[in-house]
């Protein structure tokens, strides 16, 4: 049973009742790990980005069913993966549906306001350009589950269990199996980067 | 294990979920061999080193925006749906709908008024056919006098 007093379930149950700041709170401290599950689940920055917005609106919209039953993550992490995977098939169904359809909005808010466009993904000292696309591409290639499961790991303090329940109620060795296996993928496919330790030398 | 049994499970792996103690296997397999144990790490590492997707500066302006937008269409329909109807210029509709149930409500008291007399005729008949069979025995013969005319005296005297 988790603690009432953690923080997340804490905000969580403010935003349960109503209280506005609170979610605003909620949303900005889990709009990143949010972003970066969707993110990588499709693959896409605007279309992922509009998501991982439905994503909060959908935790606004059932807060009133929230119970305190897991980590406010898990839920949150469910809501994120279903929609997500919503995505997925609905490109499977309409793979030519274009991204630049227009909005259905007219909303006062700009579109997307990045701080730097020239650069869609943030450079980062330690992995080059060219191996940081070889590792999305390979994630990329993964089946969802498997990338899913990988990238709740690189969340920091998503555990086991918690992925099992993301992943609708599987067993832990399944969690663990799914793991491995997404691992062993990865680690073939760059087997070359980590046996040089390149990327860590950069 | 060893090697051949390692690549094995990953075979394995491969091809269905692992069991508890083929998991308990490979992880006293990874701890037990530095070598693996760090190509698994420097793997663990480079996930971590993957940069955060971008996160648009006004993001969460933008979701407070929809969830506002959403709230006061929610509100909206809330209050809708009955105070509408209740608006004059539904005034058409409100007649005609009175009109419909007391239609509805006549229709079904004379429906359950004929259903009560029907019942109650029937319970009677069976009252009588029960205690006096013998009446409904003559029944021919007494139509037979009402519809006589005029009377026939040899019946009446006969019947008498």
């Amino acid at each position: 049973m988790v603690d009432r007093n953690d923080p997340d379930v804490a905000l969580m149950l403010r935003v349960k009742g109503g209280d506005l700041s609170a979610y605003e709170e909620l949303v900005e401290k889990f709009k990143q790990p949010v972003m970066n599950l969707i993110y990588r689940l499709i693959n896409d920055l605007d279309e992922a980005e509009d998501i991982a917005q439905n994503v909060f609106v959908q935790v606004w919209k059932t807060r009133e069913r929230y119970e305190v039953a897991s980590k406010f993550t898990t839920w949150l992490f469910t809501i994120a993966r279903n929609l997500g995977l919503n995505e997925i098939r609905r490109r499977t169904r309409h793979p030519a549906d274009s991204l630049d359809e227009p909005r259905p909005d007219n909303e006062s808010q700009p579109l997307r306001v990045v701080e730097d466009a020239a650069s869609p993904i943030p450079s980062d000292a330690t992995l080059s350009a060219e191996l940081r696309a070889k590792v999305e591409e390979a994630l990329m290639d993964l089946p969802e589950k498997q990338r899913t499961a990988l990238l709740l790991c690189r969340e920091g303090g998503v555990s086991y269990e918690e992925i099992a329940d993301v992943m609708g109620g599987i067993s832990l060795t399944a969690v663990k199996s799914i793991i491995f296996r997404g691992r062993s993928v990865l680690k073939s496919r760059l087997k070359p980067y980590l046996k040089s330790g390149e990327w860590q030398k950069k | 294990m060893n090697q051949p049994e390692f690549e094995n499970l990953l075979q394995t792996v491969h091809a269905r979920d692992l069991t508890d103690a083929e998991l308990a296997k490979l992880e006293h397999w990874l701890a037990a061999n530095p070598d693996e144990q760090d190509a698994w790490a420097a793997l663990e590492r480079l996930l971590v080193a993957l940069p955060d997707a971008p996160v648009a500066t006004n993001f969460t302006a933008r979701v407070l925006d929809k969830v506002r937008r959403a709230e006061a269409t929610r509100q909206a329909l809330g209050q809708a749906w009955w105070r509408k109807l209740l608006a004059p210029q539904f005034r058409p509709i409100q007649i005609a709908a009175a009109a419909a149930l007391v239609i509805v409500i006549g229709g079904v008291g004379y429906q359950s008024h004929l259903n009560q007399s029907r019942a109650e005729m029937a319970a009677a008949v069976a009252s009588i056919a029960e205690f006096t069979p013998g009446f409904l025995a003559d029944f021919e013969a007494i139509e037979a006098i009402a519809q006589a005319d005029p009377i026939d005296e040899e019946l009446w005297a006969a019947l008498k």
